[in-house]
């Protein structure tokens, strides 16, 4: 029943907002915000084509490798540092830092690197979210209790071992978590890499849609953005509650 | 057990040998001059430009943006939080929303704001508070929770109003969380303003960034990088200590 009640207020939450939009389209104009009807409207004639797909497996393309990349790669790095207390305590306020720092700055660079191509965006998308899952994973291990660990290396388990039996099995709650937050970042990293750097993916409609000043496109594209955005962030919650960790709260 | 200072000296240590690798390799040939400059030729091409008052400009654009976003998130996110927070039900629909607005790739409303309001500031400002917000209604909810009801019962003993209330008990108490969400806020108005800098602007780091990029200008675009780095590590550890210490005093008490 609460629960019920709670999917009601969201409900009305998500009306009064769509309302608002409304409101503020008729007050602007809808040349410089269209209304919710006409980019529902938009969207569903771009989803009709077949190139709007192909742009959205594009990118698609781009934030699964980026992300597969950044969230093995980054918890097996955070394992590993946080199996050492000294390692964690340096590397962490490098890490807190990478997080924080505005990584668009680094583009010209990757594009330097690695020029107009896949690889760039994947660069860009594994660079915006390896941070978070390197970081989780190291706190986790730190929180783990130390008896697991102790009892690991009673049994002479090899680095590996120890990472993929015992370490990996007791932080996967909060590594799915990482996972959220640096899937949700590497969105951002391959769009802003198609947004500079691309003549496909979504980034790249947005920015040509934008050069035409085809509100309407931009306006869809960003709902579809949002939705997307928002739909694999639950499918990743999801992968967590059917294997029996609950939904983690995500705190940033 | 080896001494916190210890990590401070060793990780030093690990980013000086770093730059030093990154000096070799560029003065050695190994590492392209158009890919890469020496690093101490990077730092002093930001010393002269800072002497020079060349970054001045965009300098002062990206910082007034910054702080106007800020104080916008901070106000308005305190503002939201608090009133929010005492309607059990709006908060119910409210914090699944803020909570999973982490996902949602902010900087792509930049598009469509350009559009509302033209190229100018506002937008960008824009930007820095639809990325900061939330976090700073999160921090209220926050540390408006961890307020012990023993407080608010002996201010209601002593009568206080509610202006007594707000500023004599529930700020001290949620300082440290509310300091902790501004402190978020800073860091999400700088990834939200620079990124829209990046993407579509006439002023500002992230513009001057991308336009000494497509100037080849490697010196300046590697200079205005490192202050960039300077200027948001700089901010977000100086926000920290203080957060620490915050944290530390609350306790204590």
């Amino acid at each position: 029943m609460i629960r019920i009640l709670r999917f009601a207020d969201q409900l009305l939450l998500t009306l009064f907002l769509v309302a608002a939009w409304q409101l503020a389209s008729m007050k602007l104009g809808s040349n410089a915000l269209p209304s919710p009807l006409e980019t529902g409207r938009r969207l569903s004639e771009l989803s009709q084509t077949w190139n709007f797909w192909s742009h959205v497996g594009e990118t698609a393309i781009a934030v699964v490798i980026a992300g597969l990349l950044g969230a093995i790669g980054g918890a097996v790095l955070g394992l590993s540092l946080g199996l050492s207390r000294f390692a964690s305590e340096v590397a962490s306020p490098v890490l807190v830092a990478i997080y924080a720092m505005p990584k668009v700055v680094l583009y010209p660079v990757v594009l330097i690197l690695f020029g107009i191509s896949l690889s760039a965006k994947v660069a860009l998308g594994i660079l915006n979210g390896f941070a978070p899952v390197v970081i989780i994973a190291m706190e986790a291990v730190r929180h783990i209790s130390p008896s697991i660990v102790r009892t690991g290396r009673v049994f002479h388990l090899s680095q590996s071992d120890m990472i993929l039996r015992v370490l990996l099995p007791a932080t996967l709650p909060e590594i799915l978590t990482g996972v959220r937050i640096g899937l949700a970042l590497t969105i951002v990293g391959v769009l802003i890499g198609e947004i500079f750097a691309s003549n496909k993916g979504l980034g790249f409609l947005l920015t040509n849609a934008s050069q035409l000043n085809d509100n309407l496109t931009v306006m869809s594209l960003t709902v579809f953005v949002v939705m997307a955005a928002m739909l694999m962030n639950w499918l990743v919650a999801g992968v967590s509650v059917v294997m029996g960790y609950g939904d983690h709260k995500v705190t940033r | 057990m080896f001494d916190l200072k210890w990590s401070g000296i060793v990780r030093s240590g690990l980013l000086l040998g770093l730059v030093g690798i990154f000096e070799l390799a560029c003065r050695s040939g190994w590492i392209s001059p158009t890919t890469l400059i020496p690093p101490s030729e990077i730092a002093a091409a930001l010393i002269r430009g800072l002497i020079s008052g060349r970054f001045n400009e965009a300098l002062v654009s990206t910082l007034t943006n910054v702080g106007a976003a800020v104080l916008i998130s901070v106000l308005f996110g305190f503002a939201a939080g608090v009133t929010i927070h005492a309607i059990p039900r709006l908060r119910r629909a409210v914090e699944p929303f803020a909570a999973s607005s982490y996902a949602i790739p902010g900087f792509i409303f930049y598009v469509p704001l350009l559009g509302v309001f033209g190229v100018n500031d506002a937008p960008l400002i824009s930007v820095g508070c639809i990325l900061a917000i939330p976090s700073m209604i999160l921090a209220t909810f926050n540390g408006l929770d961890r307020i012990p009801d023993v407080l608010m019962r002996v201010s209601k003993t002593y009568r206080l109003d509610v202006a007594r209330r707000v500023f004599l008990v529930m700020l001290p108490c949620a300082a440290p969380y509310l300091f902790s969400g501004a402190r978020l806020c800073l860091a999400y108005a700088f990834i939200g303003v620079i990124a829209s800098e990046f993407i579509l602007s006439d002023r500002g780091i992230g513009y001057s960034i991308a336009f000494a990029y497509h100037d080849f200008d490697v010196r300046t675009m590697y200079a205005l990088m490192l202050l960039l780095i300077v200027l948001v590590t700089g901010a977000n550890m100086t926000l920290q200590f203080w957060e620490d210490r915050l944290m530390l005093r609350r306790r204590k008490s």
